[in-house]
């Protein structure tokens, strides 16, 4: 089976610090892949350089077998390659309808409309969309005014609008509380479980990457450490040196 | 259009009310009324910008120079208010065109600057291109030429007509800038406004999108200088310098920046202010700088912005009790009339 996405000798340097370091990456459509490591291993870094948030100073990234190295970030998610932020990151002004809405309109490219009504634009598809995330009831609040979790399910309800083949959370769960933990795990489990989008997570609890993760990639200093099944990461030695003290 | 009976009666109030303004105010309250009306277009343009698209530009008043002595230049060759008018606008959209392209390219205080830098670029050409400018003696004796609409001819000298002019364009301006606020194309503005990043990661492309906004802008202070010049019959540099951007920043910001009616309710209270502090006394800018500090601090998001913000908290309880969470994936209850 071919990768969905390929990363070759991608590497990336801020200020002099090597972020990413000669990364090779495969990602495959038939699982969900976790990404771990300490606090500065490049996690982050080599999410923002896959979906165009920042460019590599040098290696390629080929999607679907297509060059999308050089592919802006609008490009990249019009292509079907999208993420979340590890701080939310949703319309504040809108209201959760709208927030929705406005990823719809663009994956529609119905944008240039200037004079009919956005209001009526994409309507099933963003009642879809909220009632997949249990939102339908908050669709008419500005997305400033809800909590955190709700926040949370709301930037990813926006991302999943996108229509993407590929989808990074980046700490999906970090700052909810426990239940509504479980809740977007669950949410993500159905997601992954439909198939209509290969999920990447970037994650620091390890529960939520065994839990959900058939594929783990560590990173160390910009660098992949080692890669394999939650067994094979469990078991590694070396992982669990450079997580002195946590359960791995 | 939807629109319910609580906006319909206000706005058909104020029509009725605008177009009899000649007959019972007068020669000065009428000129006033253009004066208010030119601010409104140029406000709303320049509040697309701001409260829209989140760009805060300082160079506006570049642009309605542009509008206004390209108008001027046209009239004083060919008596056809509709080719001032419309060589006006098409002039600042182009211009607005070749700046917007390098100044989208920042963002916050770094666009604030270059628009700044543009504007006073354009100051400097009016003042020192005397051949074609008029210099500080600008152009003077621009006639207000009849309206040719195919075949009839509206003669417009005398000023009480022209403000049906004016009445008629900025009526049919402010009605183009709510769709376009309405619109996807609003929305996606307003997405951008929000968050640059997030807009393109839903795959807008967001410099593209400012442009837009910026160029749509260009084209309203084009269309409120375009129709200055005939009002006036003389331009002068004044119009293009960074302080006469101030007057649809002023505007805007004591209506409200992020209500539609913002800037026209805005443009309604500066002229108003103005009008009565200049009788009052010749320092006008230190009273009008006062009662501008007093306004934007006392109504924060502008008096209309406010207002309306006091009328929804009415609604915030009923709604509450609407909305309870659902479990993810829950199938949600049909309302009533689905």
């Amino acid at each position: 089976m071919n990768p969905i996405l390929e990363a070759t000798n991608l590497s990336k340097t801020f200020a002099g610090m090597r972020a990413v370091n000669d990364v090779h990456i495969e990602l495959y459509t038939d699982r969900v892949t976790g990404i771990i490591g300490p606090n500065g291993a490049g996690k982050t870094t080599l999410v923002h350089l896959l979906t165009g948030h920042v460019q590599p100073d040098q290696g390629q990234i080929h999607f679907e077998g297509r060059d999308i190295t050089r592919l802006s970030a609008d490009q990249r998610v019009m292509g079907q390659v999208c993420r979340t932020f590890q701080v939310v990151d949703i319309f504040p002004r809108l209201t959760v309808f709208e927030n929705i809405q406005i990823a719809r309109i663009t994956r529609e490219a119905k944008n240039l409309r200037w004079f009919g009504g956005a209001a009526k634009e994409a309507r099933e598809a963003v009642e879809a969309a909220l009632e997949e995330v249990g939102m339908w009831g908050f669709r008419n609040r500005r997305a400033e005014q809800l909590s955190h979790g709700q926040q949370r399910r709301i930037d990813l309800a926006v991302t999943l609008a996108t229509d993407p083949k590929l989808c990074f959370l980046d700490e999906p769960t970090s700052g909810v509380s426990p239940k509504e933990r479980d809740q977007m795990l669950e949410l993500i489990a159905r997601l992954a479980e439909a198939k209509r989008t290969t999920f990447v997570l970037i994650e620091h609890d390890m529960e939520v990457i065994f839990n959900l993760c058939a594929h783990v990639i560590c990173m160390h200093r910009g660098a992949i450490l080692a890669e394999g099944t939650p067994d094979d990461i469990r078991a590694n030695k070396e992982i669990k040196e450079i997580y002195l003290g946590e359960e791995v | 259009m939807g629109m319910s009976w609580r906006l319909v009666l206000p706005i058909v109030l104020i029509l009725a009310f605008l177009v009899t303004v000649p007959i019972w105010g007068g020669r000065y309250p009428t000129y006033l009324t253009i004066q208010i009306m030119l601010l409104v277009v140029f406000a709303l343009g320049f509040n697309l910008l701001l409260g829209y698209t989140g760009l805060l530009s300082f160079g506006q008043a570049g642009f309605f120079a542009v509008g206004a002595y390209v108008s001027a230049l046209i009239l004083l060759q060919v008596p056809s208010l509709l080719l001032g008018i419309v060589g006006g606008v098409l002039a600042a959209g182009l211009v607005a065109l070749v700046l917007g392209y390098l100044s989208v390219r920042l963002t916050e205080i770094y666009f604030s600057m270059l628009t700044l830098s543009f504007g006073m670029m354009i100051y400097s050409l009016v003042w020192r291109w005397r051949a074609v400018t008029g210099g500080d003696d600008g152009l003077t004796g621009v006639p207000r030429a009849p309206l040719d609409l195919l075949v009839v001819s509206i003669d417009l000298s005398d000023v009480m007509n022209y403000y049906y002019f004016v009445l008629a364009v900025t009526v049919a301006a402010v009605f183009l800038m709510y769709r376009i606020t309405k619109s996807p194309l609003g929305l996606t503005f307003q997405a951008i406004r929000d968050s640059a990043t997030r807009a393109a990661f839903v795959g807008i492309p967001v410099r593209r999108y400012r442009l837009y906004a910026f160029v749509i802008a260009g084209l309203y202070a084009g269309l409120a200088g375009a129709m200055l010049a005939p009002l006036e019959r003389t331009v002068t540099p004044i119009y293009s310098h960074w302080i006469y951007s101030a007057e649809p920043i002023l505007a805007t910001l004591i209506g409200g920046i992020y209500v539609f009616a913002g800037p026209i309710v805005g443009a309604v209270l500066f002229i108003g202010i103005k009008e009565i502090i200049v009788r009052l006394t010749e320092h006008w800018m230190i009273w009008m700088g006062g009662i501008v500090i007093v306004l934007v601090l006392g109504f924060r998001g502008g008096v209309v912005g406010t207002i309306l913000g006091w009328l929804d908290k009415d609604q915030e309880t009923a709604r509450a009790e609407e909305e309870k969470p659902e479990a993810p994936g829950a199938k949600r209850q049909p309302e009533a009339g689905e």
